[in-house]
C-alpha cells in the first residue's frame, strides 16, 4: 500500500472510534476539535514530507522486510546511517512544526522490541520476534502511527509494582487464555495517543519475579474495547478555543498533546503479545527504548531551539536591539547550546552498533548524555530568549484588543518596536516565544524520555569508572600489588 | 533527444543552500535535458543536491556520471552559492557533449 499523505492520515482518524475525554466531556470528533487539531496537523506533517522530494530522503526509506518505500517512522534501523538520518529527520521536521510531532515514540518502541524479542526468543525459545515482525510489517504496509506506551502512573515510587496499595497503578496481566491476555491499568503522559492508530504497551521498569504479571508488552488499537483516554491540560490551552495569534503556534500547538490512557480489562490476542511474564527482560526493553528515545532530543529539541533562536533574533530586530553586542553574544550562546545538543544526538547515532537481531542500537551512554543536557540547556535557551525578547511578552494584551475598533490603535501604537515593522509582526513573534518557552513546553523537555535522575543512573552505570581509575593511577605512577 | 537527468535531494535537515530552489533554476536554465526523480527512469546523468558538505543524500553506486552539489561545493570543489547554477549547467552541457566530468 502506498504511503499516506497528511490528508489521508487525517481522514483515517475519522474512521477510528477512539474514546477521548476532555474537560469532562466525551469528544465525538477530535479531528475538527480545536483542542486536538494542532497536534493532528503536526503529525500530518510527518506524512506529507515523505512525498516531498525536498525531504523524502530523510522521511522515507526502503523497508528491510519488503524493499518497498516506507515512512522512516515505521522502519527498523539497520545501519548507523539509519540512526543518524533519524536524528536529522527529527530536527528537520521540528524546524517546520516548532513542536513535537509525536510519531517517534512508537518508532522507538518497535525498534526496542525488535532486538529484545529476538534476544528473548534466543534465550527462552519463545516466538515473540516473528509476531513483532508481523506487527511492524502491518504498520509499514498501512503507514500507521503507533504511540509508544511505557510510563505507568506508578503510585508510591518507593514500592515495587506488586507492592502498591492499588495493583492497577502499573499495567498488568489479569487473565491469560488460549486466545490471548487481558490487561488492566493505565499509561500516563501518552504523547499523540488520541491521534494514533495503535498503541504499543511496554513495562516501565526492571522487574523481579514477584512483579511478573507486570512484565507485559503488546500492541492494541487505540480504540480497542476497554480503552479510553483523558486528555491533559497544557499551559494556555484555552487559547486554542479562542482566536489565533495568542496561541503563538496556532497551526501545530505546543508539545504533542498528552493523555492518560486507561485500560479496563482489555483483551489482546496472542499474535499481538510480545512479552508475557518474562520479567528478566523487562529492564532490557526499558533501557533500549529509553536510549532510542533519548537519542532523539538533540534532533527534535534542536529543531525547536532553531525556531526559538529565529524568533529571538527576529524580535531583537523588531525591538531595535539586534546590533547590541550582548544580544548577539546571547544568540551565539543559544546556537552553541543547540548545536551541542545536536552533536550529542549525532554522536550517539554514529557510535551505534549492530545487535544480534541485525537491528542497530545507539550508544546508550551518549544517548543518556544528550537527554541529560536537554534537561538543562533548553531552560537556558528559553531564558536567553526571554532576556532578549523583553518583559512585554509577559504583559501583552490579547489579539482581541489589538483588533478592537476602539482600543486597537493604542495597542498598535504603544507596542510597536522599530517604526518600519508592523506591530502585528512583533505581537506574533512575542506570542510564539511566550508559548514555545513556557510551562508545558519546558516540563516536557525535562521529563520526556525519562526524568533527569533516570539518565544519571544510566550514565553512572556506563561510566566505566574502574577503567578511568586505572588510567589515572598509571599516570600518577601508582603501582599496586596484584591481589 | 533530451538527456534524462535523475535528481536526488538530501532531506534538508539544516541546509547551507537553497537546494530545491537551485534544482528549479537548473531545470529552467538547462535546455535539452529532462529532469526526473532518481529511480523513475534510467538516467543519462545523475544530479545530487545535498544541503551541506556532509552530502548524506542516499544513492546507490553507479557507472552513470554523477554531479554532486554538497552545500557550497560542486564535486567537492568549493564555490559560492550564487555560482552553483552556472557551474552545474556547464557540467551538464559538457557531459552531454561527451566530456568526462
Amino acid at each position: 500500500m502506498a504511503m499516506k499523505t497528511g490528508q489521508d492520515y487525517i481522514e483515517s482518524l475519522r474512521k477510528l472510534k477512539v474514546k477521548v475525554y476532555a474537560f469532562g466531556q466525551e469528544i465525538e470528533n477530535i479531528v475538527d476539535h480545536p483542542l486536538f487539531r494542532p497536534h493532528i496537523n503536526a503529525a500530518a506533517v510527518t506524512y506529507d514530507m515523505a512525498h516531498d522530494p525536498e525531504f523524502e530522503d530523510l522521511v522515507s526509506v526502503n523497508s528491510h522486510f519488503t524493499g518497498e518505500k516506507i515512512s522512516r517512522f515505521t522502519h527498523i534501523h539497520h545501519s548507523t546511517e539509519d540512526l543518524v538520518k533519524k536524528v536529522k529527520m527529527l530536527r528537520m521536521i521540528a524546524q517546520r512544526t516548532g513542536t513535537c510531532f509525536q510519531r517517534c515514540v512508537g518508532f522507538d518502541a518497535i525498534n526496542a522490541l525488535y532486538s529484545t524479542t529476538f534476544d528473548m526468543d534466543q534465550k527462552l525459545g519463545t516466538t515473540y520476534h516473528q509476531r513483532l515482525c508481523d506487527f511492524v510489517k502491518y504498520l509499514q504496509a498501512n503507514d500507521l502511527m503507533a504511540a509508544g506506551s511505557m510510563t505507568d502512573p506508578k503510585g508510591d515510587r518507593s514500592l515495587r509494582p506488586s507492592q502498591q496499595a492499588d495493583p492497577d497503578l502499573y499495567v498488568h496481566i489479569v487473565e491469560k487464555n488460549d486466545q490471548g491476555i487481558v490487561i488492566r491499568g493505565a499509561k500516563a503522559h501518552q504523547t499523540g495517543i488520541v491521534n494514533s492508530h495503535e498503541m504499543i504497551i511496554m513495562p516501565t521498569t526492571a522487574l523481579g519475579e514477584d512483579d511478573k504479571a507486570y512484565a507485559v508488552a503488546c500492541a492494541l488499537p487505540t480504540d480497542a474495547p476497554g480503552v479510553f483516554h483523558i486528555f491533559g491540560r497544557q499551559t494556555n490551552d484555552d487559547r486554542k478555543l479562542q482566536g489565533e495569534m495568542d496561541q503563538g503556534n496556532a497551526k501545530y500547538g505546543i508539545v504533542g498533546g498528552e493523555a492518560l490512557t486507561v485500560l479496563e480489562d482489555v483483551f489482546v490476542p496472542w499474535e499481538r503479545v510480545f512479552m508475557c511474564e518474562e520479567y528478566d527482560f523487562a529492564g532490557t526493553l526499558v533501557e533500549r527504548f529509553a536510549s532510542y528515545h533519548r537519542q532523539n532530543y538533540g534532533g527534535c529539541k534542536g529543531g525547536v531551539s532553531d525556531v526559538i533562536i529565529g524568533a529571538t533574533t527576529a524580535i531583537a530586530e523588531y525591538n531595535g536591539a539586534a546590533k547590541a553586542s550582548h544580544v548577539r553574544d546571547k544568540i551565539v550562546e543559544m546556537v552553541h547550546l543547540t548545536e551541542t545538543l545536536y552533536a550529542g544526538s549525532i554522536a550517539c547515532s554514529s557510535e551505534g552498533h549492530k545487535t544480534p537481531s541485525g537491528a542497530y542500537f545507539v550508544d546508550p551512554l551518549l544517548a543518556n548524555t544528550v537527554k541529560q543536557n536537554i534537561t538543562r540547556f533548553i531552560y537556558e535557551i528559553c531564558r536567553l530568549s526571554h532576556d532578549i525578547a523583553g518583559g512585554f511578552i509577559a504583559t501583552l494584551p490579547s489579539e482581541t484588543d489589538l483588533k478592537d475598533e476602539k482600543i486597537g490603535k493604542y495597542v498598535d501604537k504603544y507596542f510597536r518596536g522599530v517604526a518600519s515593522v508592523p506591530t502585528e509582526h512583533r505581537f506574533r513573534i512575542a506570542r510564539l516565544i511566550e508559548n514555545m518557552t513556557g510551562g508545558t513546553a519546558l516540563a516536557e523537555s525535562m521529563h520526556g524520555a525519562g526524568s533527569p535522575q533516570a539518565q544519571r543512573v544510566m550514565i553512572l552505570r556506563q561510566a566505566n569508572l574502574e577503567h578511568k581509575k586505572r588510567l589515572a593511577k598509571k599516570l600518577a605512577g601508582i603501582v599496586e600489588e596484584k591481589k | 533527444m533530451p538527456w534524462v537527468v535523475g535528481f536526488k535531494l538530501c532531506g534538508n535537515c539544516n541546509p547551507h543552500i537553497e537546494g530545491k530552489g537551485l534544482l528549479e533554476d537548473i531545470r529552467n536554465k538547462a535546455s535539452g535535458f529532462r529532469f526526473m526523480p532518481l529511480g523513475k527512469e534510467t538516467p543519462d546523468a545523475i544530479l545530487v543536491i545535498s544541503g551541506c558538505p556532509v552530502d548524506c543524500a542516499t544513492r546507490e553506486p553507479t557507472d552513470v556520471p554523477v554531479i554532486v552539489v554538497a552545500g557550497e561545493t560542486v564535486d567537492s570543489v568549493p564555490c559560492r552559492e550564487r555560482d552553483l547554477l552556472d557551474l552545474v549547467v556547464k557540467k551538464l552541457e559538457a557531459l552531454k557533449g561527451g566530456a568526462k566530468v
